[in-house]
C-alpha cells in the first residue's frame, strides 16, 4: 500500500472519532431527558423543589440512575463502532508496514487490545466524567433543593449542564473530544512507530489532512519527510498545545499535541525527497 | 438468743407504755381516737417511731392508691371548714402516682434477668435433691405469688419505698403439730412428717413495736386472740410476735379485754443463729442517737406535696368560678297569688291579712313568693326561650327611643391567668419532684434545628448515669433483701441440710431503652465511626427491642451472624461493591436476610437451636443462589466481541 493509499484510509479511520461524539451528543440528549423525568418525581410544592431530607436522600440515587445510562444501548454500540476502528487503524498500518519489510503484528495486536480496553472502559465508566458532570450536577441538584428552586427553571439549568446548549459541546463532549480524537491518533502513531523500529527505519513523512485547526508546529513540518533524530528532537522544544509528557522517546506518539491527528510514516530512504535529504545531510544526521 | 425473762422485760416495757392508751373500742391518744391511718402521736415505742410512722404517711398519697393526705390539707388551709375538707377529699385526685410508677418501672429494670444470675446448687458436689427441691418451692410454690421472685418484684419495691423502717419477715405461717407422749404426758411437738412453708411477709413500720438490729424483732400482727368482753368471748384481743436468733415468742392477750394483759409463749424454736425478719432500710438517719432509714423518696415529696395541693385547689377552682356566668336584664316580679290574691309586686313576698278568730281583727300573713324565690327580679326570656327587650320610652318629639338590646344580656368570665399560673406551678413542681428521682422530663433537650425537641445521645447518657447511681443502692438492698428470703426459707425447710443459694447481683445494668440506643446510633454514623462500633450499637439496640421476644432476639442472632455487611451503611456498601471489595452475593444477604432465613427455616433446612456457624453457611449459600445472572445487551455483546478481536 502507496502511503497515499494509506493516507486515503486514514481518512475513513479519522470519522470514527467524530462519529463516537456525535452520539455522545445524543447521549446527552437522552441524559437531559432522564434527569428532567427523574426531577419531576421529587417533592414538590407549588411547582417548587421541597427542601428537606427526603428529596435529599435522593440526590445519589438519581445520579445512580444516570450513570446507568451510559450503558444504554445505543451509546454501547457507538462505542463499539468506535473500538472496532482500531482494527481498521491497525490493518492500515499493517498493510502499509509491510511494504517496507516483514512484520511481526504480535505487538500491535497486544497494544491494539489495550487501547480498545482503555477506550471502553473511558467511555463507558460514570466515574470517567465525575469533574465535569456528576458532581456538578449533584452539587446543582442540592443547591435547589435547599433553596426551594422552582422545578421548571431548575430543569433547564440541569439540562444545560449536561447538554451545554447553542454555545458549548456539553459536559460529555466537552471533556470527551480531545481524548476520544487523541486516543485513535496516538495508537495509530505508536503502531507506526513500532514498525518503524521494528523494521529500523530512520526516516518518516510527516503526512495527515489539514484542518482549520491546524497549528504552527505542524504546519512547519506537514509534508516533509524528517530523520528519526531530528523528531527526538522536536521532544524538547516548547510550543503551544504540547502534551506535557512529550520527550524524545514520546514525541513518536504525542506528535504535535492535543487534537493532532498526524501520522509519522515510516518511509524507505528511496523514497525520501531530495530537499528532505539534503536538509539531514546538512545536520549530518546521513 | 433472748432467754424468758429477757423477753419478759421486752415485753413489759412496750406493754406499760401502751397500755394508757388502750381502751377497749380502740386506741387513744390525749382522749383524741387515733385514726386507724394515721397512727402517729403514740408513745415512742423506740427512738424515731413517730418519725417513721409519720413518714410513711407523707409519702403514701404518692404511691398507694386510695390514700387522701387529710394532714396536708389541715395544715394548708386550718380554716376550712369540714364541709370543704370533705368536698377536696371527694374530688381529690392522686395525680403523682405516676410518677411513683415510672420511678418503679426504672428500679425493675434493674432487676430485669439479663442483669443477674442465681445459682440454686452453688456447693454442686453437695446434696443437690435439697437445691431441686429448694428451687421448686422458691420458684413456684410460695402461697400467692408463686414465686419469691415475684413478690420481690411485685411488692419489695413498693414497701422499700414506702417504708424504711417497716419489717420483713420469713416465717412459716402456721406449723403443723402432733400431740405426742413424752414422759407420760400429752405434749403437742412439730410435725416432723410436714414440710414447713415458709413465705415472706411485710410488716408496716406503725406494728412494729421494738427492736434491736440483729438480735430481736417485735411487731403486733393482724391475728386476734379470744379475750373477754364483759360476759362474753371475742375474737378481739391483739397477737404480737417477737423473733430473735434462735426463737420466735407468741404474746397473746387474754382476760378481760380492758385489762390488756398477755399471755407469753414459746411458739416456735427455729435455731437458725440469726432473727428471721430484717428492715426494709433506706437512707440512714440518725433519731435521738439511734441509726434509722429513711426513704429515697422523702425528699420528691416536698414538690409533689405542693402538686397535689395545687392540683386540688386548680379542680376546685375551676368548678367554682372558671365558668362565665349569664347576666341578664330582669323585671320586677308581677305574680299574683291566686288563693289570697297577694301580690309579689318585686318585693320578693306575698303578704294578705286574714280574719284572726275576734270579731274584726286581722292577721297578717306573708311567704315567700314562689314566682322570683324571694329575688324580686323575674327573667324577661319569652315562650321560646328568648329574652324579650321592653322598647324605650316615647319622647317629647313623639319617637320611640329604641332601646340598645346587646346590653341585655351578657356573659361574665373571670380572669384565668391565676389559674394558669397555678397549672404552671404544678408542671414545674412534677418536673422538679420528677428530676430529684432522676426520671427524664420533655424539658431536658435541645433544639436540633429542624424545630423539633430532641436529647442528644451525650445529655441522655449523663442522665443515665445519674440514674444508674441513684438505683444502683436500691436495687443493692432490693438484692439483699431477695438474699435474705431465699436464705430464710432455705434454712426453715431444710436446717443444716440447705448450703446455700448464689445471688449474683447486677454490677451493672442497662437503663438505656431502644430510644437512647437509638440517638447513639444516629450520631455514630454522623460522626463516621468504625463499624465494629456501629455493630456494636446496633446489637444492644436490637437487645434492647426485642428483650420481651425471646425468639425474635435468637432469630436476629443467627440473621446477624450471617450478614458480614450488618453494621455498615448504605453509601460504603455501594462504595465497596463499585471496588469489587465485597461480592453482589453478600449485598444479597445483606438486604434480604430475613426471607433468606425465612426460607431456610420452611424448608426445615436447619432448625433455630443449630449452631449459628451452620445458619451462616446455609444463609450464604441461598445468598449466592439468588445472585442475578447478568444479562447482556446485544449492544453489550457488540462491545465485548469487538473488544476481544
Amino acid at each position: 500500500m502507496s502511503f497515499r493509499a494509506f493516507l486515503e484510509r486514514k481518512k475513513k479511520t479519522d470519522q470514527a472519532a467524530a462519529k463516537l461524539l456525535e452520539a455522545m451528543g445524543s447521549l446527552q440528549e437522552r441524559l437531559a431527558d432522564r434527569l428532567a423525568t427523574l426531577l419531576s418525581q421529587l417533592d414538590i410544592k407549588a411547582g417548587s423543589l421541597v427542601p428537606g431530607e427526603a428529596n435529599a436522600n435522593r440526590i445519589g440515587e438519581i445520579i445512580s440512575i444516570l450513570h446507568q445510562q451510559l450503558n444504554d444501548d445505543p451509546w454501547t454500540e457507538a462505542v463499539a463502532d468506535y473500538v472496532e476502528n482500531y482494527d481498521a487503524i491497525t490493518e492500515n498500518v499493517l498493510k502499509y508496514g509491510r511494504t517496507l519489510g516483514r512484520l511481526d503484528d504480535g505487538f500491535l495486536s497486544a497494544l491494539k487490545r489495550q487501547f480498545k480496553i482503555i477506550s471502553a472502559e473511558y467511555l463507558t465508566s460514570a466515574a470517567s466524567f465525575n469533574l465535569e458532570l456528576w458532581i456538578p450536577l449533584a452539587e446543582q441538584i442540592g443547591g435547589a433543593i435547599i433553596s426551594g428552586a422552582p422545578l421548571a427553571d431548575f430543569t433547564v439549568t440541569a439540562k444545560l449542564l449536561i447538554t451545554g446548549g447553542d454555545d458549548a459541546d456539553g459536559a460529555l463532549v466537552g471533556k470527551a473530544s480531545t481524548t476520544v480524537t487523541d486516543l485513535a491518533s496516538i495508537f495509530e502513531r505508536s503502531s507506526t512507530q513500532l514498525i518503524a523500529d521494528e523494521l529500523e527505519v530512520d526516516f518518516f513523512l510527516y503526512q495527515g489532512s489539514e484542518i482549520d485547526t491546524t497549528r504552527e508546529f505542524c504546519l512547519e513540518r506537514l509534508g516533509k519527510a524528517w530523520h528519526r533524530e531530528e523528531i527526538e528532537q522536536w521532544g524538547d522544544e516548547e510550543w503551544s498545545g504540547r502534551i506535557p509528557e512529550t520527550t524524545e522517546d514520546t514525541i513518536f506518539s504525542f506528535l504535535g499535541g492535543y487534537n493532532c491527528r498526524h501520522v509519522l510514516l515510516p518511509l524507505a530512504e528511496i523514497d525520501v525527497p531530495e530537499p528532505d535529504l539534503a536538509r539531514m545531510k546538512a545536520k549530518e544526521l546521513i | 438468743m433472748l432467754t424468758q425473762e429477757q423477753v419478759l422485760e421486752i415485753w413489759e416495757g412496750k406493754r406499760s407504755l401502751m397500755k394508757p392508751h388502750y381502751t377497749v373500742a380502740g386506741w387513744k391518744w390525749n382522749g383524741r381516737w387515733i385514726d386507724k391511718a394515721q397512727k402517729h402521736e403514740l408513745p415512742e415505742l423506740w427512738p424515731g417511731y413517730n418519725r417513721a410512722v409519720k413518714e410513711k404517711e407523707i409519702i403514701s398519697p404518692h404511691v398507694e392508691h386510695g390514700f387522701f393526705p387529710e394532714r396536708l390539707f389541715k395544715e394548708r388551709a386550718p380554716n376550712q371548714s369540714d364541709e370543704e375538707l370533705a368536698y377536696m377529699r371527694a374530688n381529690f385526685k392522686q395525680v403523682t402516682l405516676p410518677v411513683y410508677k415510672d420511678c418503679q418501672n426504672t428500679i425493675l429494670r434493674a432487676l430485669h434477668e439479663n442483669n443477674w444470675t442465681i445459682d440454686y446448687a452453688p456447693n454442686s458436689e453437695e446434696d443437690s435433691g435439697v437445691a431441686i427441691e429448694f428451687k421448686e418451692y422458691v420458684t413456684e410454690g410460695v402461697e400467692v405469688f408463686g414465686s419469691v421472685l415475684n413478690y420481690v418484684k411485685f411488692i419489695v419495691p413498693k414497701v422499700y419505698t414506702l417504708d424504711s423502717m417497716g419489717l420483713i419477715s420469713v416465717l412459716p405461717k402456721y406449723i403443723s403439730t402432733v400431740t405426742q407422749e413424752v414422759d407420760g404426758d400429752a405434749v403437742e411437738v412439730i410435725d416432723p412428717d410436714t414440710q414447713l412453708e415458709p413465705v415472706p411477709q411485710y410488716i408496716s413500720v406503725d406494728k412494729v413495736w421494738g427492736f434491736q438490729y440483729g438480735k430481736w424483732y417485735l411487731w403486733l400482727t393482724e391475728e386476734k386472740s379470744m379475750v373477754k368482753r364483759g360476759n362474753e368471748e371475742a375474737k378481739e384481743g391483739i397477737v404480737l410476735l417477737l423473733v430473735d436468733e434462735v426463737n420466735v415468742w407468741r404474746i397473746e392477750q387474754t382476760g378481760e379485754k380492758y385489762k390488756f394483759e398477755f399471755n407469753i409463749t414459746l411458739w416456735w424454736e427455729h435455731g437458725r443463729g440469726y432473727p428471721l425478719a430484717t428492715h426494709l432500710k433506706g437512707d440512714p438517719v440518725l433519731r435521738d442517737g439511734s441509726a434509722c432509714w429513711q426513704s429515697y423518696y422523702l425528699t420528691a415529696c416536698e414538690p409533689l406535696d405542693i402538686v397535689l395541693l395545687d392540683t386540688s385547689y386548680l379542680q376546685a377552682s375551676k368548678a367554682h368560678c372558671v365558668f362565665p356566668h349569664m347576666i341578664q336584664l330582669g323585671d320586677d316580679c308581677e305574680f299574683i297569688d291566686p288563693e289570697h290574691g297577694a301580690a309579689c309586686g318585686g318585693s320578693g313576698k306575698l303578704r294578705w291579712w286574714e280574719p284572726d278568730g275576734e270579731a274584726g281583727a286581722l292577721k297578717e300573713h306573708w311567704k315567700t313568693c314562689p314566682a322570683c324565690k324571694g329575688q324580686r327580679l323575674v327573667a324577661r326570656m319569652g315562650p321560646q326561650g328568648k329574652l324579650l327587650v321592653r322598647p324605650g320610652d316615647r319622647n317629647s318629639d313623639g319617637r320611640t327611643e329604641i332601646p340598645n338590646v346587646s346590653e341585655a344580656l351578657s356573659f361574665v368570665g373571670p380572669d384565668v391567668s391565676t389559674l394558669a399560673f397555678l397549672r404552671k406551678e404544678i408542671e414545674a413542681n412534677t418536673t422538679d419532684g420528677r428530676a430529684i428521682l432522676h426520671l427524664s422530663t420533655e424539658t431536658q433537650a435541645v433544639q436540633d434545628g429542624s424545630g423539633t425537641d430532641v436529647k442528644t445521645a451525650t445529655q441522655s447518657g449523663i442522665d443515665l448515669r445519674a440514674t444508674y447511681a441513684f438505683v444502683k443502692p436500691i436495687s443493692d438492698r432490693i438484692f439483699d433483701i431477695y438474699y435474705f428470703i431465699l436464705k430464710g426459707i432455705g434454712d426453715i425447710r431444710y436446717g443444716d441440710n440447705f448450703k446455700g443459694v448464689s445471688l449474683t447481683r447486677p454490677t451493672s445494668f442497662d437503663m438505656k431503652t431502644e430510644d437512647d440506643y437509638m440517638r447513639e446510633l444516629e450520631q455514630a454514623r454522623l460522626a463516621n465511626l468504625d463499624p465494629s462500633a456501629i455493630w456494636k450499637l446496633e446489637w444492644q439496640w436490637v437487645k434492647a427491642r426485642f428483650q420481651h421476644d425471646p425468639e425474635a432476639e435468637a432469630v436476629f442472632s443467627i440473621i446477624t451472624a450471617a450478614d458480614d455487611l450488618f453494621s455498615l451503611s448504605e453509601q460504603t456498601i455501594q462504595s465497596q461493591l463499585t471496588q469489587r471489595v465485597i461480592e453482589p452475593w453478600q449485598v444479597i444477604l445483606h438486604t434480604q436476610k430475613v426471607s433468606i432465613y425465612e426460607e431456610i427455616a420452611r424448608e426445615g433446612t436447619l432448625k433455630r437451636a443449630d449452631d449459628v456457624k451452620l445458619w451462616k453457611a446455609e444463609m450464604q449459600k441461598v445468598a449466592k443462589s439468588r445472585v442475578p445472572k447478568p444479562v447482556v445487551s446485544p449492544a453489550m455483546e457488540k462491545l465485548q466481541m469487538a473488544i476481544a478481536k
